[in-house]
């Protein structure tokens, strides 16, 4: 039996709704891990006794997607309560 | 008598109608919204932080965020007031201020690269309107977990079922999680099992409280609870945070749709015909059992369901990062607090339905072994010059029909059977429209309630250790070494939970509740400020669409203001004044709402400093 197509796409949005409601606190930690990640490989570039330079730098092209989660991360440091308020809602 | 169903009904035109004038208006007249506007999750695609979203799951998602205990609890205090002011307060509070404040709290940070709110209100306050936010947000804290913590142990007391199933659908979210995020199950497997152990912890919650095998007092409840927050507050969110949340999602939906289905379907057989009264007197005795002022003191117990400061969290952090599209941000912000609004609005419509029958159940079972309650029962009966043996039910049909009696006595008795009566009457409203029992309607509700309470402890303790932990910064440079002590992670969880859970302890939840309510109430006065400042030199926005947005701003500064001041002169000094818990209780409260009251009257000097420059310079590069 075919459904309707207007309940189909409002099953469809519950299932992803709830999907995203299923890892909406694993999304934030991987973030927070992807910016540790690329903290830890290309560290040595900053100073860090991480990972050779010359394999960092051969990394650095691949990451790019995590070196600009960083920069994102980096520039909203000054907002930390912001951040975290917005996904622990108490009330 | 009035059908509470034609309120549900009356909810749904009033925000459907508001959705698309007012709403609308606020859209393209006063935030000019467009659709070729990039959003940050365009502008600033990351694929992590800023990715777009779907408009009707990120409205799932953010009504979810928002959505607690908050808009239960206080509706079914207001009711002392009557079903009409409290209903008057959460409609007009619901589409003049609290949409205004979540819609434009999105749009802001929208226009912000996705800033929280707190961020902007430094931006344009200056900094010490960022502290203070800070502040706001940990003394909230700590009184979200004595409040909560409350309303858990007292239900979990009354309704032990309720507390077993709790529990043991926290014990069963660990599996959940681990087959969803460990296992190639997977999210499908994990939902499956999610429905399945909601259903069996109810089944089980049922079976014991009708064999009424299990019990704990409130103060056994407590110290469990107390153990249980600071250890889940420190355990990885997948473990237990996550899928529990996401359980509570399918409690959430369900709850709400059944709870208004039933409602609707009681019109066509005649049935949910409100026995509370519509309107009982302009001081009923509510915030801290005194006589309260309707206005200013209504703020300070309905906040949520009808305007709350943390949605500006939630719309300016993670919401705001990943909004598709300007014109989403109507659907998602300003509907998902109609959607509150109509969750509050359900509580009122149940309460004053099936409040009477859920009282009288309540009392009935504990006045035989609880002194006060019978004393209180006496008192009430000669206040309706019935003798003093007439049995509950008649003492509180009587009660239901003089509202001048119920007015007094109305938050007073409900505090004494500890709130049992919100989880009760939707109880009886499920019994009288589908006909499923009492005791399981009953344990559903008291686990749909606590649920959302026990998430709320978790999440404050996390959040009040990080607000802590950025709030004790300063010290990092003068003093390293105590840094290291006060910002080590369990020491800012502990403390949080030791001083929450202390308040909770004294049991003085009218006074408790009222404090809680009016720091949230200051938050989102912040947050308002903030906006009109926003709106007045940022955007193009037209006159009227200027006053509707400064409008609720000074309203909601003068009345939250009024209100505290009020709460500090009428309720603080008998408190201060009985001795013993209640003294400290009195300190406790008075001392964090006049902290907030001091800095409440410094943002507003700030603000109308703000208001009146006319160029567009941050606060931050004129004082810089």
């Amino acid at each position: 039996m075919r459904l309707p197509a207007p309940l189909n796409r409002f099953l469809e949005h519950l299932r992803l709704a709830l999907a995203g409601q299923a890892v909406e606190y694993i999304e934030a930690e991987l973030r927070q891990l992807e910016t540790v990640f690329a903290t830890l490989v290309l560290g040595s570039l900053a100073g860090m006794p991480t990972p050779l330079s010359g394999a960092a730098a051969r990394l650095a092209p691949y990451m790019l997607p995590e070196i600009m989660a960083m920069l994102e991360e980096a520039g909203r440091l000054d907002d930390l309560i912001g951040e975290i308020g917005g996904l622990f809602e108490p009330t | 008598m009035f059908q509470a169903g034609w309120l549900i009904l009356l909810a749904i035109a009033l925000y459907v109608i508001f959705y698309y004038t007012h709403g609308r208006y606020l859209q393209y007249k006063v935030v000019g919204a467009s659709p070729r506007q990039q959003t940050p999750a365009h502008r600033m695609y990351d694929g992590v932080d800023y990715v777009p979203a779907n408009k009707y799951v990120l409205y799932g998602h953010h009504f979810a965020s928002i959505a607690g205990a908050g808009p239960i609890v206080g509706p079914a205090i207001a009711l002392a007031w009557g079903w009409l002011p409290a209903l008057l307060w959460i409609w007009f509070g619901n589409v003049f201020i609290g949409v205004v404040h979540d819609y434009l709290s999105l749009m802001v940070s929208v226009r912000h690269e996705g800033r929280s709110i707190g961020w902007v209100a430094g931006k344009y306050l200056g900094r010490s309107a960022f502290y203070a936010f800070n502040t706001y947000i940990w003394f909230s804290l700590l009184l979200v977990i004595a409040a909560f913590g409350f309303v858990i142990s007292a239900l979990f007391a009354k309704v032990p079922g309720a507390g077993v199933a709790a529990f043991l659908l926290i014990f069963l979210a660990v599996p959940v999680g681990l087959v969803m995020y460990r296992t190639k199950l997977g999210y499908a497997a994990g939902t499956i099992l999610s429905i399945i152990f909601i259903i069996l912890s109810i089944w089980v919650g049922f079976i014991i409280q009708t064999a009424g095998v299990f019990s704990l007092g409130f103060y056994e409840w407590l110290g469990i609870l107390t153990v249980y927050i600071i250890l889940a507050a420190s355990l990885p969110v997948w473990v237990l945070l996550q899928p529990r949340d996401y359980m509570n999602a399918f409690i959430l939906w369900a709850s709400l749709v059944l709870g208004g289905v039933a409602l609707i379907a009681l019109l066509a057989t005649g049935g949910g015909a409100m026995t509370f009264p519509a309107f009982t007197m302009f001081s009923a005795n509510v915030v801290g059992g005194q006589p309260s002022p309707f206005w200013p003191a209504v703020p300070l117990i309905i906040a949520c369901g009808a305007l709350s400061g943390f949605h500006s969290l939630v719309s300016s952090g993670t919401t705001s990062k990943q909004l598709d599209n300007e014109l989403h941000g109507l659907l998602i912000a300003y509907g998902g607090m109609e959607t509150e609004g109509f969750l509050a609005t359900m509580v009122v419509g149940t309460m004053a339905a099936f409040g009477l029958p859920a009282f009288i159940s309540a009392v009935s079972a504990a006045v035989k072994s609880n002194g006060a309650l019978a004393k209180l029962l006496s008192s009430i009966a000669a206040s309706l010059h019935l003798p003093a043996g007439a049995p509950p039910s008649e003492v509180l049909k009587a009660m239901a029909a003089n509202p001048a009696v119920f007015g007094k006595y109305y938050a007073i008795l409900a505090s004494k059977v500890k709130w049992v009566v919100i989880p009760g009457s939707y109880g009886y409203t499920l019994n009288a429209a589908f006909g499923i029992p009492v005791a399981v309607g009953t344990v559903f509700a008291t686990i749909w309630i606590t649920a959302f309470a026990l998430t709320s402890l978790d999440t404050a303790t996390r959040l009040a250790r990080f607000t802590w932990q950025e709030l004790v910064e300063p010290l990092r440079q003068r003093s390293p070494g105590l840094y290291r002590v006060v910002s080590n992670k369990w020491f800012a969880s502990i403390l949080a939970v030791a001083l929450g859970m202390s308040l909770a302890a004294t049991k003085q939840f009218l006074v408790i509740w009222p404090a809680f309510a009016g720091m949230n109430q200051l938050l989102s006065s912040l947050a308002l400020m903030t906006i009109a400042v926003w709106v007045i030199r940022a955007t193009r926005a037209t006159r009227l669409g200027k006053a509707l947005v400064v409008a609720p701003a000074v309203f909601m500064w003068a009345t939250v203001t009024l209100a505290l001041l009020w709460y500090e002169a009428a309720v603080v000094p008998v408190y201060l004044a009985k001795g013993g818990t209640h003294t400290v209780t009195g300190l406790a409260v008075g001392g964090i709402t006049a902290l907030g009251l001091a800095l409440n009257l410094m943002l507003f000097a700030l603000w109308l400093r703000e208001v009146r420059v006319k160029r567009m310079v941050p606060a931050e590069a004129r004082s810089g």
